[in-house]
């Protein structure tokens, strides 16, 4: 594997701890837990996307298991692996393997993301997994809310925040990997990657990939800055809007239909971004207030268990009253 | 012996043997066959599921086949209350304590019937199936169920336990016999016309038919109808949810649907067709808000539903609970008042016009959502993502890469270990996109030409509302307010997106206004301040960019005006090229 085929943000993906940028009192917490490693917690990370919560949880696997950390850890998707009994089956197999290996190890490392995203009734039952698999297993469960997590469940865990990105400290780490990859970036431009990327890392990281590739002969300034996000979508949320506020029913659910159906953007996520979008289209600004209402009221609905493509549909048409009046 | 208008004519003439079944005589074969099985020494495993909708004989094909072989009948039905333990209880003497029945009653054994198994689900049945489905594993009787519908996937494994015999509708024809006959045997009489009403009337139900038969020739009133609730179809349901009779009237309607209301299909059907009933925006707004309710309601009971826009993975249905039924009641009073408000469109037109969109997407989109979902689960396995989020951040990071350099995309692509398939999807994926890039082919809806594509596709072309011009050799659009429809259908057929123009589409107006207007006595009003908006049209056909009210309309001085020079085109306005009729009016 050459190594210009990868994705940055696999490549520059911190490796130990230390080198983590910007989160020092939490690596500084995480750090003397670990000091004695039979005596780890449950760990539970909760931060915005993009500030290495998933990152830590990796470089825990390699300060504890070494470099053949992969077989020991287990990653779990809660928004994939849908339903308890999948997660419940995976980690049951999972500690049967972690006590049939070798010894000297320990523990396995169970890191299961976006677990806010789970019922309550999963969080539940993952509740009582995680008291009958601690013999065998640690977990790090990783959120973006940790008010999505039940007491419980904190309760059992040590809790870390992950702290939005520090501007100085992204733009510093963005121009090692340029000078790394040999791409002579302006400050100018970095700064403005920085500040479409909302701080979010990843995203910023993603962004600096294409902009690269696209500029010839490694120069990267403000005014070649090609401007890339990662959202085709938030394009089309946008005239989603402005078309539902402006009347035309049909083509709003059109646009919808397309962002669920061609880019498989879910329900919530659509609303989601409309709500960072809605403060960028100036047109709708009187009626920021109504349409963010409408917007939340909407959101509540589809956590109810409801069928997305009503509540949208539904949302289109409120939205389309707000602007008649 | 009793009188004989006290029998019941279904009972007294219900067929003793299976010779003497009338109509599905292909099913009556098989099932013979099936029981025959069960008299050999090698017996068959699997029990036998007769599905058929009600009235056709399911029962009695059970019992007369079971008559034939001498089969002593055990059975259950819907009345029962089928718990586990129930089930267990009458099943376990049946299926054990068979030897001594056999000598004393001079008969082969038992055999079970379970009918109507269909309506096993619900609290009170909770283990029903599996208790039944256990019964059949274990049997050593043959056991014999019928349903009148097993689409539900609850039934999955149901059917794959058994062998499953359809019976269908009995041929009207048969049962004018069969009525023939039978009144000839009580020697009453009744004309041949009602006879033939009622079995046309009877749609297949020769029970209902016989029931019906009996009632007219007691009575000697060929006029008195049962009132039996005959199941009101889609139409027919929808037109009394918004006759606005009520919400008792409309929920009554809800009660005789044959639209199985435990799933939500009456929900996203209504979610096709409210735009188009309601064109006014606050009652739109309303009838939405209530439907979504309704949406909420059905969420809460948790039933299996249809998965909406998104195919798997993108949206399982999560189950983490047994269905809550005791709050479906609930939720479809909810439904039934989605439709209290007058509509805006006459509903005849309204199923005409509207696509139904729900059904229609999901298929377009299933195999690229699938090929996505496929991606997504690489990217996130090689970047330590969950799916969501590699297809919000990481693809289409990737596709702009390819989109800029094809080589370097490939070598990323090696990187995280993506398949042949993945690397083509994004390669297409980088040539389409962005959408705005590249002028469309656009299609004159009156007149475009096409490929030859054999007659299959021809055909489906006709169906699709495109008509042929022998004279022209091109292809004509039917009726030019449905394009959209159109477009999604020919779409589908050609299997790639296609345009029409529409008459003023060239001059675009700008956004953040609402372009259509009135002409009402020569004047612009725009739509949100004309009067007539409730009663206009020009909503529902989008092709339209100026109003065509049917209230400006029949005023005779706006017809006049509207017609204008051409009144060689008097009759029912039609949108082709309405810039030139805008700008001939304006002249006038």
């Amino acid at each position: 594997m050459s190594e210009s085929g990868l994705m940055w943000i696999e490549k520059y993906r911190p490796k130990t701890l230390d080198e983590v940028v910007n989160q020092k009192e939490t690596i500084d917490g995480i750090k003397s837990l670990l000091r004695t490693p039979e005596t780890m917690p449950h760990f539970l990370f909760a931060g915005p996307p993009g500030t290495g919560k998933s990152t830590v949880a990796l470089c825990i696997a390699r300060q504890l298991m070494g470099e053949s950390f992969r077989k020991l850890v287990l990653e779990l998707n809660a928004s994939d692996e849908r339903g308890i009994g999948v997660v419940r089956e995976r980690i049951k197999g999972f500690s049967q393997i972690i006590q049939s290996a070798p010894s000297g190890v320990q523990f396995g490392l169970v890191i299961l993301d976006e677990s806010d995203e789970m019922t309550k009734d999963a969080q539940t039952a993952l509740r009582r997994i995680m008291e009958t698999a601690s013999r065998t297993c640690r977990f790090i469960l990783i959120c973006n809310y940790q008010s999505g997590i039940i007491e419980p469940i904190q309760s059992r865990c040590s809790v870390f925040r992950f702290k939005q990105l520090d501007e100085a400290e992204a733009s510093t780490y963005l121009s090692r990997i340029c000078k790394a990859e040999k791409v002579e970036a302006d400050q100018k431009a970095l700064a403005r990657i920085l500040e479409l990327s909302d701080g979010d890392l990843r995203r910023a990281v993603n962004f600096l990939q294409v902009a690269a590739t696209s500029s010839k002969g490694g120069h990267l300034q403000l005014s070649n800055l090609k401007e890339f996000l990662p959202e085709a979508q938030s394009e089309l949320v946008r005239s989603m809007l402005k078309l539902a506020v402006n009347g035309d029913f049909l083509k709003a659910r059109d646009v919808m239909y397309e962002l669920m159906g061609k880019y498989g953007v879910s329900g919530r996520e659509i609303i989601r971004t409309a709500n960072r979008e809605i403060g960028r289209i100036p047109e709708l600004n009187e009626r920021q207030a109504s349409i963010v209402r409408t917007l939340g009221e909407y959101d509540f609905r589809l956590t109810q268990g409801a069928n997305e493509d009503i509540q949208l549909s539904a949302m289109i048409a409120q939205l389309a009253e707000i602007g008649r009046k | 012996m009793q009188p004989a208008q006290n029998v019941a004519w279904t009972e007294k003439y219900r067929p003793k043997t299976t010779t003497m079944m009338l109509g599905n005589e292909e099913a009556v074969k098989a099932f013979k066959a099936w029981v025959k099985q069960w008299t050999l020494k090698k017996k068959p495993t699997k029990a036998c599921l007769l599905v058929g909708p009600p009235g056709v004989g399911k029962t009695t094909l059970a019992r007369a086949g079971a008559k034939d072989y001498d089969f002593r009948i055990v059975e259950m039905n819907a009345s029962d209350v089928r718990t586990e333990k129930a089930i267990k209880e009458v099943l376990t003497p049946a299926t054990t304590s068979t030897s001594l029945d056999a000598f004393s009653t001079g008969s082969r054994g038992n055999l079970i019937l379970l009918d109507e198994v269909d309506g096993v689900f619900g609290r009170e049945d909770r283990g029903g199936l599996g208790a039944i489905l256990a019964a059949i594993k274990d049997s050593p009787l043959p056991i014999i169920l019928t349903a009148n519908n097993v689409d539900d996937e609850r039934f999955d494994d149901l059917k794959k336990a058994c062998i499953v015999l359809t019976l269908y509708e009995v041929r009207p024809r048969l049962i004018v016999c069969l009525i023939k006959e039978l009144l000839s045997a009580e020697s009453k009489p009744l004309p041949l016309t009602v006879v033939k009403r009622l079995a046309a009337e009877s749609h297949g139900d020769l029970r209902s038919a016989i029931n019906d038969a009996q009632m007219m020739a007691i009575s000697k009133n060929a006029t008195l109808r049962s009132n039996r609730t005959r199941e009101l179809d889609e139409r027919d349901t929808l037109r009394e949810m918004f006759a606005g009779k009520g919400l008792g009237a409309s929920r009554r309607a809800l009660n005789e649907t044959e639209i199985p209301l435990y799933r939500d299909e009456l929900l996203l059907l209504l979610h096709d067709l409210l735009p188009y009933v309601y064109t006014s925006k606050e009652k739109l707004a309303n009838a939405y808000d209530v439907l979504s309710r309704a949406d909420i309601g059905y969420g809460k009971v948790g039933a299996s539903r249809s998965r909406g826009m998104m195919p798997p993975p993108f949206n399982l249905p999560r189950r983490d609970r047994a269905p809550e039924w005791s709050l479906l009641p609930a939720a479809l009073n909810e439904l039934a008042s989605v439709g209290l408000q007058e509509p805006d469109q006459d509903l005849k037109h309204v199923l005409e016009v509207a696509p139904r969109i729900s059904r229609k997407i999901p298929d377009r989109f299933q195999y690229r959502l699938w090929a996505l979902d496929h991606l997504c689960g690489r990217v996130a396995r090689a970047c330590h993502l969950s799916k969501r989020k590699a297809l919000q951040d990481i693809v289409p990071t990737l596709i702009e890469i390819f989109r800029i350099d094809d080589v370097k995309g490939r070598e990323i692509a090696a990187g995280l270990e993506l398949e042949e398939r993945d690397i083509e999807f994004l390669v297409s994926e980088s040539k389409t996109q962005p959408p705005q890039s590249g002028p469309q082919e656009l299609l004159d809806p009156t007149g475009f030409k096409l490929p030859y594509m054999g007659k299959d596709k021809f055909i489906q072309l006709m169906r699709a509302g495109i008509s042929y011009d022998r004279n022209s050799g091109k292809f004509v659009v039917r009726r030019l307010d449905s394009l959209d429809t159109v477009e999604e259908r020919l779409a589908g057929i050609l299997s790639r997106p296609v345009k029409f123009a529409r008459p003023g589409e060239d001059a675009p107006a700008p956004e953040g206004s609402i372009t259509q207007e009135c002409y009402v006595d020569g004047q612009q009003v725009p739509c949100d301040k004309c009067e007539f908006l409730q009663a206009c049209p020009t909503h529902l056909i989008p092709s339209l960019k100026f109003c065509l009210c049917d209230d400006t309309v029949a005023d005779p001085k706006a017809y006049e005006k509207y017609v204008g020079k051409n009144t060689s085109e008097a009759g029912p306005p039609k949108a082709a090229k309405p810039a030139k009729r805008v700008a001939a009016r304006k002249k006038h």
